[in-house]
């Protein structure tokens, strides 16, 4: 999951990363307030965990009391990956000399964590030379030499480069202890002599969260959220909110996707990817046809499941019950495949639905589905 | 022959304890696997039938187990791992979803020599007819001469019923899990079936995100390459958006199905553009070779 900037520099800068000073703020007078304790020009800039910011007018800088009301209001008002902010943060703008790139990632390609360094940073790194790479050693220390060589010829002051290494350190420490999966610092601001982080962007491995109870802790009370992580923490299902019409309930990621392309493939779109897997239970199910029938695009839904260690029969009772319960009411089409399947049929059967055994199958009937409800409307 | 298990396969199940392990375990006797022996740290005893032991060590040294499927809860996984490993054992299989990934980083670099670990998030292994250390559905499965490797569980049941329907048997199917850090990686699994002399020809069953795609494009450029049938999942999915698995993301360019699919067929493997197309493309083979 990740943390919004705020967090993220409150994060960072307890392992010793230096960070601009900065202050929350909902309200226009917690924003003049924020700002005049700071001193202007300002930095208006909204807070929720998405990157993009600056290009969807997120990030505003304001010289005065006025500027930082407008500011504010036109702020709050973005919207990014389906979330808007209800709170900014209130930071100082004064222009760097230099803008530098700094990240702790983990590369698949390099099978650990590495940092990730350029002279070039700030919206310019994506279009830039690519950073240099330096790999963590797999004793996950860090090969200081390698970094600082890297510094020294990006023809960086000595001073500069030796503050960069103890952020390397900084950083290195954070992504250890805090199981990150990404720390990313872009821009560094490079003031005189003085270094300092202007943007921070921290994620946490979700898989790590139980073990990670502070952090988890500090993200699931802040605001917004991205309603993917809302959904998993809730009901442990995969869901990702799509465009189309026709709502598919499924059970691993590989068919999932394959279901989505055939639906595609069928001139319609999916409503959603919504993967239950890891919750193949009554509750699961109650809460994946709760989305679907809420959602006014979703026309038909497909029940696809071809279960292994999930019996399809118990799919079939808990499914066939929460529809008779009336739990989603649009059309529904079976395909329910793998373990216990003729058990599941007869289920399906008594209670009015029959079951399609091929996914293709099954896909041209919800299309049918859908197109009929459309033309009914 | 077939890779990774066979009949001579002496299979542990670690948290043999646990009710999903129980049923699991059932289902892989009945299959025709030989379990012989359960481990559950401070429950030693019996169950299901079966010897339980506190500690791997043990149970290798009164077993002779070659082979564990490890079914313990993200928490104590990577401990798990580390005491088969400790314990001498060859095969580690974890099917479990939601291994950290410093600890999927940590236990792949344990992973070295003749030790293999298959996982994390996969359904595990099936040698039809011979031997199975998963869960996946054994009604998909019929004995042949067709390598299968997948990246998702479902995909390939999904995928092996329609094979062995069609009369394309297999010889092993290996799902090796959608998590960026995995045990068995695409380079290793294609290297055990090259040196198969049972497997004939190889699938490959992709998806989205991630780069495994163009380690099957490098195996293809070795002059004695088996010959490949591709299927990458996810033609529909949109760019940016984490879709399941967590490597199911197309980050870069090269990770989209396009790139992909476009790779896989300039480098020599026949891709089916559809589930239908994939027995279709290898019914088509072996009548020409």
């Amino acid at each position: 999951m990740q943390l919004n900037e705020h967090l993220s520099k409150r994060l960072v800068e307890r392992f010793g990363v230096p960070c601009n000073r900065g202050s929350i703020a909902k309200s226009e007078a917690e924003a003049v307030a924020g700002a005049k304790a700071i001193g202007y020009p300002v930095g208006i800039k909204a807070q929720l965990p998405a990157s993009g910011r600056g290009k969807s007018g997120a990030i505003l800088s304001a010289a005065n009391p006025s500027e930082v009301r407008n500011a504010l209001a036109k702020v709050l008002n973005a919207h990014i990956d389906g979330m808007t902010p209800d709170s900014v943060r209130v930071e100082s703008w004064t222009q760097p000399d230099s803008e530098i790139f700094l990240a702790l990632a983990f590369s698949a390609e390099h099978g650990g964590p590495v940092v990730m360094f350029s002279p070039n940073g700030g919206v310019e790194i994506e279009q830039g030379d690519p950073p240099t790479i330096v790999p963590v050693r797999p004793d996950l220390s860090l090969d200081a030499a390698k970094f600082l060589r890297a510094t020294l010829d990006a023809n960086l002051p000595r001073s500069t480069s030796r503050d960069l290494l103890s952020m390397a350190q900084a950083l290195l420490r954070a992504y250890i202890s805090t199981d990150a999966t990404l720390i990313e610092l872009n821009p560094v601001g490079i003031f005189g002599a003085e270094i300092m982080t202007l943007d921070a962007r921290v994620i946490i491995d979700d898989n790590s969260l139980f073990r990670q109870e502070e952090v988890a802790g500090l993200v699931r009370a802040s605001s917004p959220r991205p309603p993917e992580d809302i959904e998993r923490d809730r009901s442990r299902l995969e869901y990702v909110p799509l465009n189309g019409a026709i709502g598919l309930v499924s059970g691993g990621a590989g068919m999932t996707l394959a279901a989505m392309d055939l639906i595609a493939e069928s001139g319609e779109q999916p409503a959603c990817f919504l993967d239950c897997s890891a919750n193949p239970t009554r509750d699961g199910y109650a809460r994946a046809l709760t989305i679907l029938a809420d959602s006014s695009q979703v026309k038909a839904t497909l029940i696809s499941i071809f279960g292994g260690l999930t019996l399809v029969d118990k799919v079939a009772e808990n499914l066939c019950g929460l529809l008779a319960d009336g739990a989603y009411e649009k059309p529904v089409t079976f395909r329910l495949m793998g373990s216990n399947v003729e058990q599941a049929e007869a289920i399906l059967a008594s209670a009015g639905y029959s079951n399609h055994r091929t996914i293709e199958g099954a896909v041209e009937a919800v299309v049918k589905q859908a197109q009929a409800v459309r033309n009914v409307a | 022959m077939s890779i990774l298990i066979d009949e001579t396969t002496r299979l542990l199940v670690q948290g043999i304890t646990g009710r999903m392990a129980q049923v699991v375990t059932q289902d892989l006797m009945q299959y025709g696997t030989q379990v012989v022996g359960g481990v559950s740290p401070g429950r030693a005893g019996k169950s299901i039938g079966l010897p339980v032991f506190d500690f791997v060590a043990e149970a290798v040294e009164s077993t002779d187990a070659n082979a564990t499927l490890v079914f313990v809860p993200p928490e104590g996984a990577a401990g798990a791992i580390d005491e088969a490993i400790d314990a001498g054992i060859r095969l580690i299989v974890y099917p479990g979803d939601g291994l950290p990934v410093s600890d999927a980083v940590r236990l792949r670099r344990r992973i070295t020599g003749d030790l293999t670990m298959v996982g994390p998030n996969s359904p595990g292994i099936i040698s039809p007819g011979k031997s199975k250390v998963g869960f996946m559905p054994s009604s998909c499965f019929r004995p042949g001469t067709l390598g299968v490797i997948s990246k998702s569980g479902s995909l390939s049941y999904e995928v092996s019923l329609r094979l062995s329907t069609s009369g394309l048997g297999q010889s092993t199917v290996v799902g090796i899990g959608g998590d960026r850090i995995k045990g068995l990686s695409t380079a290793e699994a294609l290297e055990l079936f090259h040196a198969d002399g049972d497997t004939s020809a190889i699938l490959y069953l992709g998806e989205i995100g991630g780069l495994d795609e163009y380690d099957v494009c490098t195996y293809l450029a070795r002059g004695d390459a088996k010959p490949i049938t591709a299927f990458v999942a996810g033609s529909a999915a949109p760019a940016g958006r984490k879709l399941g698995h967590a490597s199911a993301i197309i980050g870069g360019p090269r990770e989209s199905h396009s790139a992909k699919t476009a790779a896989l067929a300039q480098s020599g493997a026949r891709v089916a553009r559809t589930l239908q197309e994939i027995p279709e493309l290898l019914q088509r083979r072996s009548v020409v070779s």
